[in-house]
């Protein structure tokens, strides 16, 4: 009865969420006429509950999996390899909408199979490897992107901006298209990660009484890894290294619904789509100026979780 | 007792004795470097050596012909081609200082706010700085009128502020006879959006052209904006002055078909932006072509 009424409470608040935002906006709403909400709107809040939803997620089944509360779904290096992706694109590549996301998601699956191969001792993946080869890797892209920025004479604002994550990303029919199959690939890899809760629940205790319990924690590593870089890619490719979301989402579930990733996993999912979507409602509500999604998060989310914080201890 | 004092003072008198002798060759040293540096710095004030911060600044040096005076830029200053290979003090927001000092200029010329860094550690070593952040078409002349006097140049100067101020005047002749001015969408980055608003000297630049800027009611220098709050201002004529986008995607991006200027086919992406982006002498070149898109589409007086 508790789960279910959780479920719909966190439900209610994203409906409530996009309602809000499909609403509100400088050209207003009426039933009429509803080009604008359908054609600009709604791309930004399905891009908000992709990323949102994807960032609470991978960073409560990574948390589970490294045991560490302060993982999030950019320890692995993703973020900073999407970005070096991204800012060779825009120097080299083809001009056009795709290469900016194309290029950052080639640039998180190279850091992907970087961080595995560095991580990959005689055979064994270790979880400490796992985040210390990401660690080196996030320190080794951002100092290459900065090396580019410098060389390149040019005043690279955009890959600030991406760094810094952003939803106000202009769609366009075919970059629409590329995105929904994105998302279309990406559900099958949610449902994946959720169907590992199981596994997880007693990786948390601790790794050798889940090995004595028969869970394969070698092959729990790894795919959990894999699907996280993929769907960390995804959402650095198209919205940027939004900050925050991943890392505080799912302390926030567990500290009101407990540490069951039965629970965890999609609730974070429901918490991190609906805060982005109110995130992003506050960043384009201040117009005609934009706000970087980040500098929101982090003002309100991070009283709230101090709020969160002090009345659990 | 007394000997010894009187052996004391012997000695005395004798480290004296060393010690003028040393500050002899101490003065006489001094003198003679003084005397090399001195004829060496009388060299130089009639020579200035010039360092520009500023792609800007110099183009304007170049346009003045005091090229032989600048001893260093940036790396962004690519502009007459000979400027590509002058001696290279750093880029535009972090220039090295040290390079600066290497070349001992009696003059940098910085822009604000973007090098206020570099302007500080300048300031503490002593170099004199000629600070330019132009607001304004007409603070552009008088800043190269102000240039051309600290150069030399106020002749050269003067027939170049002269010969802009009357190709303005044709443009603003030419605007007379259109019936009100087209409202403007600038974009100067493609991810996210961005334009310039009220403090921009580009806002003014538009003005000059017989444009109208859509984001003239924001008092700030460059704006991140969006789809929507684009749709809601609903732009005449749109400029892309970035790579990032063509004129075929600006059509294609969704919602963007409600606005005027994507109704008209009204969508520019030719123009050079550094004709813009520079408050420089080829700023005119700017008006002038922004002039002719408007003339182009714009309705006329009968």
């Amino acid at each position: 009865m508790a789960k279910l009424k959780s479920y719909y409470l966190l439900l209610l608040l994203l409906v409530f969420a996009i309602i809000l935002s499909f609403g509100l906006g400088p050209t207003g709403f009426s039933l009429s006429d509803l080009t604008i909400p359908l054609q600009v709107r709604l791309p930004r809040i399905i891009l908000a509950i992709f990323s949102g939803g994807v960032l609470g997620m991978v960073g409560a089944s990574l948390q589970g999996l490294f045991q560490n509360p302060l993982v999030d779904p950019y320890t692995l290096g993703i973020a900073s390899g999407a970005s070096f992706g991204a800012v060779i694109g825009y120097l080299f590549g083809q001009i056009g909408v795709y290469t900016v996301p194309i290029f950052a998601f080639m640039g998180a699956l190279m850091t992907m199979f970087l961080v595995y191969k560095l991580a990959l001792v005689r055979e064994r993946i270790t979880k400490i490897g796992l985040v210390l080869a990401g660690v080196i890797m996030s320190f080794l892209f951002a100092g290459m992107v900065m090396l580019l920025m410098v060389l390149s004479h040019k005043p690279l604002s955009e890959i600030i901006y991406l760094l810094m994550g952003r939803l106000n990303i202009i769609f366009t029919n075919e970059l629409l298209i590329s995105f929904m199959v994105v998302l279309i690939i990406s559900i099958p890899l949610l449902f994946y990660l959720f169907s590992k809760w199981r596994a997880l629940n007693v990786m948390s205790m601790n790794e050798e009484v889940a090995e004595s319990l028969g869970v394969d924690t070698q092959k729990l590593t790894r795919s959990i890894f894999i699907t996280s870089s993929l769907l960390v890619g995804f959402v650095v490719a198209f919205s940027g290294a939004i900050s925050f979301i991943g890392l505080c989402v799912p302390h926030i579930i567990r500290m009101i619904y407990g540490p069951d990733h039965y629970k965890v996993m999609p609730l974070s999912f429901l918490l991190g789509a609906s805060l982005l979507i109110f995130t992003d409602l506050i960043a384009r509500s201040i117009a005609p100026i934009e706000l970087p999604i980040s500098v929101i998060t982090a003002l309100f989310g991070v009283p709230f979780f101090i709020y969160l914080l002090k009345k659990k201890l | 007792m007394q000997r010894l004092k009187i052996k004391q003072q012997n000695k005395l008198i004798k480290i004296k004795n060393k010690f003028y002798i040393f500050h002899c060759l101490l003065i006489f040293t001094y003198c003679v470097l003084s005397f090399v540096s001195c004829s060496k710095s009388n060299r130089e004030t009639k020579a200035q050596r010039i360092i520009s911060l500023v792609p800007s600044v110099t183009e304007i040096i170049y346009a003045l012909g005091q090229d032989s005076l600048l001893v260093g830029n940036t790396i962004y200053c690519d502009y007459p081609e000979a400027a590509k290979g002058v001696y290279k003090v750093g880029d535009f927001s972090n220039p090295s200082i040290e390079r600066i000092v290497k070349r001992k200029p009696t003059l940098v010329f910085v822009t604000l706010p973007e090098q206020q860094k570099i302007v500080n550690e300048l300031k503490k070593l002593k170099i004199p700085v000629f600070i330019t952040h132009p607001k304004t078409v007409d603070s552009v002349l008088v800043e190269i009128e102000n240039i051309g006097k600290l150069l030399n140049a106020s002749a050269t100067a003067d027939s170049l502020v002269k010969s802009i101020r009357r190709r303005l005047e044709q443009i603003a002749q030419s605007n007379y006879n259109l019936l009100d001015s087209p409202r403007v969408y600038l974009e100067i980055a493609g991810t996210p959006i961005m334009t310039i608003g009220a403090r921009s000297y580009i806002n003014d630049l538009m003005r000059y052209a017989g444009a109208r800027n859509v984001f003239s009611d924001i008092d700030r220098e460059y704006i991140v904006t969006n789809s929507e709050e684009l749709i809601e201002r609903n732009p005449d004529i749109i400029i892309i002055l970035h790579p990032q986008a063509k004129k075929e995607q600006v059509r294609k991006r969704l919602g963007w078909s409600q606005i005027n200027a994507v109704k008209k086919n009204r969508i520019y992406d030719d123009l050079n932006p550094d004709y813009f982006f520079r408050p420089g002498p080829r700023f005119i070149y700017a008006i002038e072509d922004l002039s002719r898109i408007v003339q182009s589409v714009w309705v006329r007086k009968k």
